[in-house]
């Protein structure tokens, strides 16, 4: 009989030793969570969805298109295939992109070896001695969801004018390891303000030149 | 192109044609090399605007060379007149101050307050060199053909070296570059025509410095600028063929008939011409089919 209580004496003071250890845990735990540090970590884990990310152009899925009148009647297109810079950008569009853009000259495409040559020439380019074009965003301002009027400055022919363009966010794709980012934007150059003024006076070719730019970005951590 | 060719090759009609001009013989050897220049200026000019100085684009280079080449064919003239006894060393020390201008002009360019840079693109100062030296031993070696060939010889000569390398120049896509040749070569065809009917003048020292100086600079440009995808030797090649005269002095061919000797020659360089012209055609158009720009990859 006297054994037997021994026993259930013990086993008490097991039952009551786990119990007090998984109180202590949990009150542990709950001071744990209120903690200062872990308190700021949770707010940096928010911030960081709408935190400007670096994205670095992916030149496979980015082109230039660019759109001129020749002679008055028809109107030709043309692409730059080497596109490379940076850009950035918050997730969740809140912020206005920037972007540091250059296209090489040399990589200009319309189809006809002549044609390419004839503009990445002399007469028009001159890419021997301006090997780039360049744009540098300098603001933006927000025209709807996930477009901007951006600013900037557009270096091309060896001289640099502030344009503006129209930028539209095409999409955010990837997960937390990996992302892309894409834009398209828009904007009309008069050629002659560059210097390129070759058949503007005779109408050979038209002084407006259309572009559209495809960028997509990959994420630099 | 057409009012420049009728300006310049005008100026040449006008000096060797009308009989109280052609007694100017100074006149006389000045104008085909001033007209040259005032032909190519102005198609420059007309396209491009005038060249500023110094210059703010490579590409300004060939309006400013039309420019030097009228400044020496008022200077080459004075260092005497065809037919006269010349008095040396006036003529070989001319020819390399012409040499040392033509290499030493970006330094005066960077004097009168530019940027000291070559030329053309990816040239340096070994291009700068040649070509001057190309100016100085072009000039002398065909100063003895300028002595000996009045008449339609070298303007013809002339006419198709030029009218050669304006095909070159359009395989190589530049405009310009093609309007500034065919113009020369209207000049020159006009120069001929003037000359055959104008008692055989010659196209002087002046006229003979002028085109050389054109026949430097205007292939040099088209070689470093352009995307032409032929072999750099093909400018060379055609813009070096009047210098297939000099052999032709030989005095064995001194028995040939003067028709026979004046066709031997311009068939010889149009042969020299011609090989160029199809070599550049030739390579333009295999790059046309085998369009490497652009893999959708």
């Amino acid at each position: 009989m006297f054994q037997h209580l021994q026993r259930l004496q013990r086993r008490f003071r097991i039952v009551r030793g786990v119990l007090a250890v998984s109180l202590l845990g949990s009150v542990g735990l709950a001071a744990g969570l209120s903690a200062p540090g872990l308190k700021e970590n949770a707010i940096a884990a928010t911030a960081s969805a709408v935190a400007p990310l670096n994205f670095k152009l992916d030149p496979v899925h980015c082109m230039a298109l660019f759109r001129i009148h020749h002679v008055g009647a028809g109107r030709f297109w043309g692409m730059f295939d080497d596109v490379s810079g940076t850009v950035v950008y918050p997730e969740d569009g809140s912020t206005a992109p920037t972007f540091d853009v250059t296209v090489k000259v040399e990589s200009v495409h319309t189809g006809n070896e002549k044609l390419n040559r004839t503009i990445a020439g002399p007469q028009f380019f001159n890419a021997k001695e301006f090997e780039s074009i360049r744009f540098v965003s300098t603001g933006g301002k927000s025209i709807g969801e996930k477009t901007w009027e951006m600013t900037g400055d557009l270096t091309m022919h060896g001289v640099t004018k502030p344009i503006i363009a129209m930028v539209e966010c095409t999409g955010v794709a990837g997960n937390p390891v990996q992302k892309k980012v894409g834009f398209e934007a828009t904007f009309t150059v008069k050629r002659s303000n560059f210097g390129m003024e070759w058949g503007v006076k005779n109408k050979a070719l038209g002084d407006d030149v259309r572009m559209i730019v495809g960028l997509e970005g990959d994420w630099v951590r | 192109m057409f009012l420049p060719i009728l300006a310049g090759g005008g100026l040449v009609a006008l000096c060797w044609l009308l009989p109280p001009l052609r007694k100017w013989k100074w006149l006389s050897g000045v104008t085909y090399g001033f007209g040259l220049a005032v032909g190519v200026f102005g198609s420059f000019a007309a396209e491009n605007g005038i060249p500023d100085f110094p210059p703010t684009e490579r590409m300004q280079w060939l309006g400013l060379s039309a420019v030097l080449a009228a400044i020496f064919a008022i200077c080459g003239s004075a260092t005497g007149q065809p037919g006269k006894e010349r008095s040396w060393p006036s003529t070989e020390f001319f020819a390399v101050l012409a040499g040392a201008v033509v290499a030493c002009l970006p330094f005066i360019v960077q004097w009168a307050g530019g940027e000291l840079r070559p030329y053309f693109s990816s040239a340096g100062p070994a291009d700068q060199l040649a070509m001057g030296l190309a100016v100085t031993v072009g000039f002398l070696a065909l100063d003895r053909i300028v002595e000996s060939r009045h008449g339609v010889t070298l303007p013809l000569v002339l006419f198709i070296t030029f009218a050669g390398l304006a095909p070159i120049a359009d395989a190589a896509s530049w405009i310009t570059l093609t309007f500034l040749f065919a113009v020369a070569a209207g000049i020159s065809l006009i120069a001929a025509i003037a000359a055959r009917f104008g008692g055989s003048p010659s196209i002087g020292r002046g006229g003979l410095l002028a085109a050389v100086v054109l026949l430097v600079f205007l292939p040099a440009a088209g070689y470093r600028q352009t995307y032409g995808e032929f072999p750099w030797w093909t400018w060379g090649l055609a813009a070096a063929a009047p210098l297939i005269l000099l052999p032709l002095e030989h005095p064995w061919f001194g028995k040939l008939p003067a028709w026979g000797g004046l066709v031997l020659r311009l068939v010889l360089v149009a042969a020299i011409v011609g090989t160029a012209v199809l070599v550049a055609l030739q390579s333009g158009s295999g790059a046309d089919s085998g369009n490497d720009y652009g893999g959708f990859n």
